[in-house]
């Protein structure tokens, strides 16, 4: 039977009397604090007790101390002189236990006792939830500034949604935990004041597991719906990178203080590490991608030079080619397939161009599918689709092109829409609208109703 | 902040400064308020070591001694006239509470 056991419970950094109860029940049922290490709070096996547990903060004490300072120590004794016993630490945090009955309290001024909760809340845990609530800010309002101009594409993104809800949820909780910490801390003052009493803490644990379960759901979501293998290498290296950077950050930093380095040359290390590390991270992410061993796409299967520049030929599946509709005897084509999908809808881009010297001569075909497998977005993604065609026609701010009804029947579809210049020259684009997919599409030729009729058969439903 | 906090003395901060009449360690303070009181007052650990760098900050305390940790500390005239304020203060409302109800 194992006589340690590692526990890993949800606490606000203020959570004083929550804390006592949890270990004043552990010792209870026969497990002891031993101590907080960096991967949980770890128990070892006693006889089933009633112990006195007494959390208290004392501001000058710090995460990176090499060891417990004189001031620590000299603090530790006036406790033990009154019967607590230091059983553990975390940075500013420190606890100790009791075994007397009815033992005097380490605080018995709860004003002086919020003066210090406060101290060592500035000190550590309300800068770490400020930085993340700025982040949050930057990068919801990103989420929400892309959401706006291209819902089409946040939505076909589990990448995209999973970013965004990671941000939204960080935002939300960093502002759960200070808002929660400054309402107490007004009544604690106020109670404290008035009669000298410090008011019970509490922790958001079920909201924090609510987000953690959130966050988890969506990531695996997330991982289980790529089905691009480039891309899926990369998340998982950089989940890798992130875990890796971690544990060597806290390795460093545990090392420097069996070292006894000093905590402001260990705390300067610590952060100075964990930022050159991310931004190594970061950057080897951007190069694997550019470089192309991590490429979010797909490989071409030749190359071709044209002036000075260099033309990738694909050979990808796309749902829908120019030789589905007319004889083609050309065979110089590169047929390109962009696809990206979440679990509410997909986006399929493509392309099929002729070589470049061909162009005159040749036809090419665009489209993008959109196919919706939430419905309730349908409606959404539909109009922000049907603006961004007329807003991709200004001329000065003005919109210089409308989109007309054409008869769906022949598209087989509900609703399609044809692009005309000025409301007088039609133009060979088409918004079609089927029951689940939305497609634009843009062609050199102009379309029969065979033609139409193809379109909606390779495109108007599921098109894998 | 301090000296706002000060103005008027909490129960504890009063026997903490009575005790420092005579030179004594944080240790003896601990030991001294509750006998003082007959148990009526016990001082915290925690609030004792931190009202006592508040009144070495206020100058209210001096240090007399350093053996090892254990520090000796001593009123100054400041923190006797602040005592000695409280102690008015106190037998101030003593005194009109007798008015009033009338003495033991």
């Amino acid at each position: 039977m194992k006589d340690t056991k590692r526990f890993f419970p949800i606490f606000a950094f203020y959570d004083r009397t929550g804390i006592e109860n949890y270990l004043e029940e552990k010792a209870g049922s026969g497990w002891m604090l031993e101590k907080i290490a960096n991967f949980g709070w770890v128990f070892r096996r006693c006889e089933p007790k009633k112990v006195n547990f007494a959390v208290t903060y004392f501001p000058k004490a710090s995460a990176f101390d090499p060891e417990p300072t004189e001031e620590q120590l000299t603090f530790n004794e006036f406790c033990e002189h009154t019967g607590w016993i230091f059983a553990a630490q975390n940075a500013q945090m420190q606890i100790y236990y009791n075994e007397s009955e009815n033992p005097t309290p380490i605080e018995t001024d709860a004003l002086i006792e919020l003066e210090n909760i406060h101290k060592s809340a500035k000190k550590s845990h309300l800068p770490t939830y400020y930085i993340f609530l700025t982040n949050g800010i930057l990068h919801a309002l990103t989420f929400f500034q892309r959401w706006v101009n291209d819902p089409a594409d946040v939505l076909t993104s589990n990448v995209n949604l999973f970013n965004g809800l990671c941000w939204i949820l960080i935002l939300m909780m960093s502002l759960s935990e200070i808002g929660a910490y400054y309402s107490w801390r007004r009544k604690a003052l106020r109670v404290a004041k008035d009669n000298g009493e410090f008011v019970r803490t509490s922790s958001c644990q079920g909201f924090q597991l609510f987000i953690l379960a959130v966050m988890l759901t969506g990531l695996s979501l997330m991982i289980s719906s790529l089905h691009n293998a480039a891309l899926f290498g990369t998340l998982i290296a950089m989940l890798f990178g992130i875990t890796a950077i971690t544990i060597l950050i806290i390795f460093i930093s545990n090392c420097l203080k069996k070292m006894k380095v000093s905590k402001s040359v260990n705390g300067f290390i610590t952060f100075g590490g964990s930022i050159l590390l991310g931004i190594i991270l970061s950057v080897s992410v951007v190069y694997i991608i550019a470089s192309g061993t991590g490429s979010l796409g797909h490989d071409p299967v030749s190359t071709y030079e044209f002036g000075i520049f260099e033309i990738e030929v694909y050979d990808d599946p796309i749902p829908l080619k120019i030789e589905d509709m007319q004889e083609v005897s050309y065979d110089r084509y590169s047929y390109e397939l962009w696809h990206q999908s979440s679990f509410l809808a997909e986006k399929y881009d493509c392309v099929q161009e002729p070589h470049i010297s061909d162009s005159d001569e040749v036809p090419s075909l665009r489209y993008t599918v959109y196919e919706v497998k939430f419905s309730p977005v349908y409606n959404l993604m539909a109009e922000k689709i049907f603006e961004d065609i007329l807003d991709s026609y200004t001329n000065d701010g003005e919109i210089i092109a409308s989109l007309i009804p054409v008869d769906p029947t022949d598209f087989l579809a509900k609703d399609a829409y044809r692009v005309y210049y000025r409301e007088t020259e039609p133009m060979n684009r088409y918004l079609v609208f089927y029951p689940n997919n939305i497609i634009i599409l843009r062609t050199d030729n102009e379309l029969s109703s065979k033609d139409m009729n193809v379109i909606g058969q390779k495109l108007g439903a599921d098109i894998k | 902040m301090p000296r706002e906090k000060f103005k008027t003395l909490t129960e504890q901060m009063f026997y903490i400064l009575l005790c420092l009449k005579e030179e004594c360690c944080g240790m003896d303070i601990l030991d001294r308020v509750p006998e003082m009181t007959n148990g009526r007052v016990n001082v915290g650990s925690g609030t004792l070591y931190n009202l006592l760098e508040q009144f070495l900050a206020e100058e209210m305390i001096r240090e007399t001694k350093v053996e090892g940790r254990k520090r000796s500390y001593i009123i100054t005239p400041k923190g006797s006239d602040r005592l000695r304020e409280e102690y008015d203060r106190i037998t101030a409302q003593a005194s009109d509470y007798e008015k009033l109800f009338g003495g033991k």
